[in-house]
């Protein structure tokens, strides 16, 4: 056996590539620097747009998207990344653990929420007379929250159409992130991950390690069927 | 309340004994199944054939290389380079939710075996009838997974692993069959080889593995790859993995530019 491979015989970059943040000791994010322009005149927020845009948001959509994150980070317990990161504390997993745990379970939820609006994010840049039915609320459960995302909205003197149409929570969420500037589902899901991750940890962070006898340990019940 | 409740066929906890999948864990299994019987079990839901866990067995040996520097590898590496293995485990897992690298691809190479199976029927035995219906196929599924072998002009793990096919005597099943048909013909109209995930996925059809287990059941059974590079890596948690030095990094992004806000400080 020879003592090279198929590595040593290729030709490799010799240095990794940065698209976005440079290196060294003042930092720039697309050719800002964060310690001397964007932390003394950006909410952190537009500081999230620009990361994955590649350009400063304006007034309103950096507004719009300040608010749709702060509608989208409301992540219960109820819901799997809280739910599973609190499970990982209970296990008494480290605190690096229970925020992977998070962040994995947030990802997921993104992605799979992003993924079930596909027919919705394509009638965004094309609409047609029909609104697709994963955007469709029927019944009007998330009415009064899409009001409330509409008047925040409002206040800051933006409105967009899609909005008005009887569409869920998270159709009218997936919206506003879309109309500033979010296009791919790779950007949306990233940005949905920003805005879930703190409290998701937060919660999970409030639950004691190994108090396992706190958890209900039947919610939901999980009722054995052997099929052998 | 109603009482909220989801059926599994995983297990029951008892107080002395366990159900798992449909059998008794200590009385069925403990002492008398093998490691790779486990991960079987896991994930079909079944006992594996002593064919099959063979076969993964061979499989377990021939996967890989775990070179750190190989990009799955050095996932792992630099996830422990803060000097813990588990974190890296699970980096090293998710790495494969992929369907162009790893494990996984065998479900499309799977898809793609059964739909040529489909168009064959009963004419396995001419070779013609195959390498048309293969670039048929070709022309339907556009991207074959299990095909192409970057950097070498042959997949090496595939040359190992057929060894280990023939000496188990797995070479004579349909898919096997269809597998080598298909290869030849992918080879001959474009010069493309196969790698082994389509082996693996061929052998594991003919063994009555369905597609949708089929990448997380050799995921299971290659986790090993992975595991060495976490150990190995959470021991040396190398300062240069935390964190390359500046001049190793090549920023190509947009050039240094003040936003509308800069104050001029």
């Amino acid at each position: 056996m020879t003592a090279t491979g198929p590595i040593e015989a290729q030709e490799w970059p010799e240095r990794l590539t940065a698209h976005v943040v440079t290196p060294g000791d003042d930092p720039r994010v697309h050719g800002y620097s964060i310690e001397s322009d964007l932390a003394r005149n950006y909410r952190t927020t537009d500081a999230i747009l620009l990361a994955l845009t590649g350009e400063l948001p304006s007034e309103s959509d950096g507004a719009a998207f300040e608010i749709a994150m702060h509608f989208l980070s409301a992540t219960s317990i109820a819901e799997a990344p809280a739910h599973a990161a609190a499970l990982a504390r209970i296990c008494a997993a480290t605190t690096s653990a229970v925020l992977a745990t998070a962040a994995i379970c947030a990802a997921e939820q993104a992605r799979f929420l992003v993924e079930g609006h596909d027919a919705w994010l394509r009638w965004i840049a094309s609409p047609t007379p029909e609104i697709p039915e994963c955007a469709r609320d029927t019944p009007l459960v998330h009415r009064d929250s899409v009001t409330r995302l509409v008047e925040c909205l409002s206040a800051k003197g933006i409105s967009f159409r899609e909005l008005t149409l009887g569409i869920t929570r998270e159709a009218a969420l997936l919206a506003v992130l879309q109309r500033t500037g979010l296009r791919s589902s790779e950007q949306l899901q990233a940005a949905i991950v920003s805005a879930r991750l703190p409290i998701a940890a937060a919660e999970a962070l409030r639950v004691a390690p190994t108090s396992f006898r706190e958890y209900p340990m039947r919610l939901p019940d999980f009722v054995y069927e052997a099929d052998q | 309340m109603k009482k909220l409740e989801l059926a599994t066929r995983v297990c029951r906890a008892g107080w002395d004994e366990h159900e798992y999948r449909g059998l008794r864990l200590f009385r069925d299994l403990a002492g008398k199944e093998t490691l790779t019987g486990m991960f079987g079990l896991a994930v079909t839901g079944v006992r594996l054939s002593p064919e099959l866990r063979g076969f993964l067995d061979d499989l377990s040996t021939v996967v890989g290389p775990p070179d750190p520097r190989i990009w799955p590898p050095k996932t792992t590496r630099l996830a422990s380079a803060y000097g813990r293995a588990l974190p890296a485990v699970a980096v090293g897992a998710l790495v494969f939710e992929s369907r162009d690298v790893g494990p996984m691809t065998c479900k499309d190479a799977a898809d793609f075996f059964m739909a040529l199976s489909d168009v064959v029927g009963d004419q396995l035995g001419d070779s013609a009838v195959v390498e048309a219906a293969t670039l048929e196929l070709l022309t339907r599924f556009k991207r074959v997974a299990g095909f192409g072998v970057h950097f070498r002009p042959v997949d090496e793990r595939l040359v190992a692993l057929r060894k280990c096919i023939e000496r188990r005597g797995l070479d004579k099943g349909r898919y096997w069959l269809l597998f080598d048909g298909a290869a030849a013909a992918i080879r001959k109209a474009k010069r493309i080889e196969p790698n082994f995930a389509s082996a693996i996925s061929a052998v594991m059809l003919d063994l009555g593995v369905m597609p949708d287990k089929l990448g997380l059941l050799v995921f299971a059974i290659v986790q090993h790859v992975q595991m060495a590079n976490c150990v190995e890596g959470a021991e040396q948690a190398p300062e240069i993995l935390r964190r390359l030095p500046d001049e190793y990094i090549e920023y190509v992004g947009a050039p240094p530019r003040r936003s509308p806000r800069f104050d001029g400080v």
